[in-house]
């Protein structure tokens, strides 16, 4: 029954772009190289602009160099780069009604290492994009976190002084969360969701290529921003208002930096609903859907609608810095809260960005490792709604210490209680598909289940911390540090891993090594429980978060915390060992290994160039493993197998 | 099968339209509920700082150009008008009515950022004089770059127009731009009743 991997389509001679022009007229081509002098035109420009703006406004001094940084290499340079790399070329002569070049899909596949450097139009190839991209952020926020726990080993100042040691922290999480959790999902999905709901790529190829291009600026802006006078950004990754305002120059990088990461997951967002709504294959209803492609339905809802708040608060703080303007200035009638209030309407809302995409890996795997139908399918698609809606009507409980109206702390309360409700049917329907399964315990599995676990933990420690009195008692302290880690680490890196293992055949054509997988998952799940778990004791006890130095009643937990933290980062060298390698020599994968139902799997590993022969017809739902005869596709107008074929192979 | 074979390298498959809504006007709505968030921040920091912090709007000694911002909305308004009036045209073929719809809509937007700049320079006060001051300045400008983006748009039609583009058949480049506009009209009605009429 492998006669549904599509041979005939892997490589009929090189297609791909045409060869690029020799000598000077490569300059020219879209690729690194035109973006190597377009983005230094750009910034360059982008400085005339404002020389000229300032000469003509007749402010003084002409030369400001906080607002040369911003505009030219903050705005205008970055526009350069993706117009030299040729995002807008498409555009540019569609605006000016050039004949646009009838579409060869010669921007589509990638053939060499070279086709992931340039502007790819593939979704598969900018799935693969936006995960290594991603990780490699990923290593560099946790190199950071080793630096932050190597610092806090013994009581006292040993490495960093304050002011470097907060830019640490606020770098780490900044990275962690818009360079790693919400692109990475991100990632994960734009590889597989086409391809689950039977369609040949995403609605908008070209704006999806561009909001991948969109991220690297960003990390590198977040990043670079250590190397500006003053040090890094230094107000944590929340940058509180009106702390921020008054920050040296790194920043402005994170005003950016935000912006440009939330402007490619506002695009992407669009995107996905966009195909979701208008490209399901035929068949395909919204009851029919697999789960992974609901979660990725309600996030990018939340996207489309929360982001734009933070880049609201963050327009506010730049412009309250380079302009003088009043929005949270209390001499000049400005309101210091509201940038919390702005700020949390999105990033609560954010936290169930970076987890709903979870929920969604977690059930393909639990659902397909279990052998079972998903528990109250339906039931889990309108918990991630019901998700989506409450997430909207909780944010002020980041704020119960803050000093905002004491009236709003109650309703915030209970609506942040209620969220537990959803939340709960999840873990439960989990443990129901678990419950009596034949469970196949491969990497993946261990992930989603040991995600399962951990994220009952931080989802506990987050009841805690909504009810008002114990949160007054904890706020600030490492329980919160705690909590935070059980949901992102233990909940979102999780359930990415997950994904990454659960995938990695489809994606690379190569099995990973499972061995390598197990021990990485508990190396991580062991590292992780030791470094975080003891968090909640010193929390409780009141050790504060974000200080370098603490009392020394502290220092024993804190050197046992520092150890396993240096173990848990090492684990991640098995990971990275793991995928290098078998990327490059691993066993070739089948083209369905995990014998799910789902349509990504009915094609071959890697798939086709365009995924489909013909749009396959879906019949069935998506999760009904154990039940005789049951199918959810028709594929080429050969059978997809049954469950009975799949169970006798 | 073989049939399939010989067409499989030509390119992809033709995707399901699974929804009767084309793909670009969901996107565009989308993309519009998006800015409608954005438009949504700078008001609550309107509302914090007018009715939270309740300070005098105007306060004393500056006040707003109701009238000249009066007759500026409803160029921009007009402009709406005639933005339908292009589509209606190049629905019907009448090419000469797209070119003088869009040409029109370009000068009204471009009328109505002019001044919009001009009231700046007159008005008495700087985003830095309080909050007020901030407020004006930046719910008027952000929606000012709306406008310029708007009719970069406007523009980019305008040219396609003129050099023979859009068809009765093919005027979804015409469709989007036109919602586009549209919002950042409806958007001034907001901004202005908001701002300078209570």
């Amino acid at each position: 029954m492998t006669t549904l991997t599509h041979e005939h389509e892997a490589h009929p001679g090189r297609q791909g772009p045409a060869p690029p022009p020799r000598g000077w007229r490569r300059l020219l081509y879209p690729g690194l190289l035109r973006a190597a002098w377009m983005a230094p035109l750009f910034f360059g420009i982008g400085c005339g602009i404002v020389v000229l703006c300032r000469w003509w406004g007749g402010w003084q001094p002409i030369w400001f160099g906080e607002i040369i940084v911003l505009v030219g290499a903050l705005i205008a340079g970055p526009i350069g780069f993706l117009a030299g790399i040729g995002a807008f070329d498409y555009w540019v002569r569609y605006a000016i009604g050039s004949p646009t070049k009838p579409e060869d899909h010669s921007g589509h596949g990638a053939y060499s290492w070279r086709d992931y450097f340039r502007v790819n139009t593939d979704h598969k190839v900018i799935g693969i994009q936006y995960l290594t991209t991603t990780i490699f952020f990923f290593l560099a926020g946790g190199l950071l976190a080793m630096l932050v726990r190597a610092e806090l080993a013994k009581p006292g100042m040993q490495f960093f002084d304050n002011q470097t040691y907060n830019g640490l922290f606020s770098v780490h999480a900044s990275l962690m969360i818009f360079l790693f959790v919400i692109p990475a999902f991100a990632g994960l999905a734009n590889f597989v969701v086409p391809l689950m709901l039977g369609a040949p790529d995403m609605a908008f190829p070209r704006l999806n290529a561009l909001s991948y291009w969109l991220l690297p600026i960003a990390g590198i802006m977040m990043l670079s921003s250590f190397l500006v006078p003053g040090g890094a950004f230094a107000a944590g990754w929340t940058g509180y208002a009106p702390l921020s305002i008054h920050q040296p120059l790194g920043t402005i990088f994170f005003n950016m930096g935000v912006q440009w990461a939330g402007a490619s997951s506002i695009m992407t967002a669009l995107n996905f609903l966009v195909t979701i709504i208008t490209m399901r294959a035929p068949g395909m209803t919204f009851w029919r859907m697999p789960l992974l492609v609901w979660a990725n339905f309600t996030t990018s809802l939340l996207v489309v609608i929360a982001t734009p708040f933070i880049a609201g608060s963050q327009f506010f703080v730049m412009f309250d810095r380079v302009m003088h303007t009043h929005f949270f200035d209390v001499a000049g009638g400005g309101y210091p809260l509201g940038y919390q209030h702005i700020f949390w309407f999105y990033s609560h809302p954010a936290v169930y960005i970076m987890m709903l995409p979870g929920f969604g890996i977690a059930s393909e795997v639990i659902s397909a490792m279990s052998r079972k139908p998903i528990f109250g399918y339906r039931l889990m698609a309108l918990s991630l709604m019901a998700i989506l809606v409450l997430g909207f009507s909780v944010w002020a409980h980041h704020m119960f210490v803050s000093g905002m109206a004491p009236w709003l702390r109650v309703p915030m309360m209970i609506t942040t209680l209620m969220i537990a409700v959803p939340t709960g049917i999840k873990v439960f329907s989990w443990l129901a598909t678990i419950w009596e399964g034949k469970l196949n315990f491969a990497t993946p599995m261990l992930w989603a289940v040991g995600f399962v676990s951990m994220f009952v933990i931080g989802g506990l420690s987050g009841i805690y911390l909504g009810a008002v009195p114990i949160d007054i008692h904890v706020s600030d302290t490492y329980f919160v540090v705690a909590h935070i880690h059980y949901v992102l680490f233990g909940g979102s890196l999780f359930t990415i891993f997950a994904g990454i293992y659960y995938w990695f055949p489809k994606m690379t054509g190569r099995q990973y090594n499972e061995k390598l997988g197990k021990l990485h998952f508990w190396l991580t799940f062991v590292g992780f429980n030791l470094t975080f778990f003891p968090m909640h004791l010193i929390g409780t006890q009141g050790m504060p978060r974000r200080v370098s130095d603490y009392a020394p009643q502290f220092a024993n937990w804190n050197l046992f915390i520092s150890i396993a933290s240096f173990a848990l980062g090492a684990s991640t060298i098995v990971f990275l060992y793991n995928m290098v390698t078998s990327m490059r020599r691993g066993a070739p994968a089948e083209a369905n290994p995990w014998r799910s139902l789902t349509l990504e799997w009915q094609v071959s590993s890697p798939p086709p160039i365009f995924n489909f022969d013909e749009i396959p017809q879906v019949v069935g739902n998506p999760y009904e493993y154990g039940v005789p005869g049951a199918r959810h596709a028709v594929l080429n107008g050969d059978r997809a197998a049954t469950e009975t074929e799949v169970r006798s192979r | 099968m073989a049939a399939a074979h010989a067409e499989a390298h030509h390119g992809p498959p033709i995707a399901n339209q699974s929804s009767r809504v084309s793909a670009s006007v969901l996107g565009m709505l989308l993309f519009i509920a998006s800015e409608i968030m954005l438009f949504g921040s700078f008001f609550t920091a309107y509302f914090f700082v007018r009715v939270v912090n309740g300070i005098d709007w105007p306060p004393h000694p500056f006040e707003l150009p109701v009238f000249v911002a009066g007759v500026n909305t409803a160029i921009l308004v007009t402009s709406s008008f005639t933005m339908h009036w292009a589509l209606q045209s190049i629905k019907r073929g009448n090419r000469a009515g797209l070119q003088a719809g869009l040409l029109l809509t370009f000068l009204m937007g471009l009328v109505f950022l002019l001044t919009q700049a001009r009231e700046y320079s007159r008005v008495g006060f700087a985003p830095h004089d309080g909050a007020f001051g901030t407020i004006f300045y930046c719910l008027t400008g952000l929606h000012g770059a709306h406008v310029f983006v708007g009719l970069s748009i406007l523009l980019f039609m305008t040219i396609r127009a003129f050099r023979g583009h859009f068809s009765p058949e093919h005027h979804h480049g015409v469709e989007i731009g036109g919602i586009y506009w549209h919002f950042v009209d409806v958007m001034w009605i907001v901004v202005y009743s908001t701002v300078y009429l209570i």
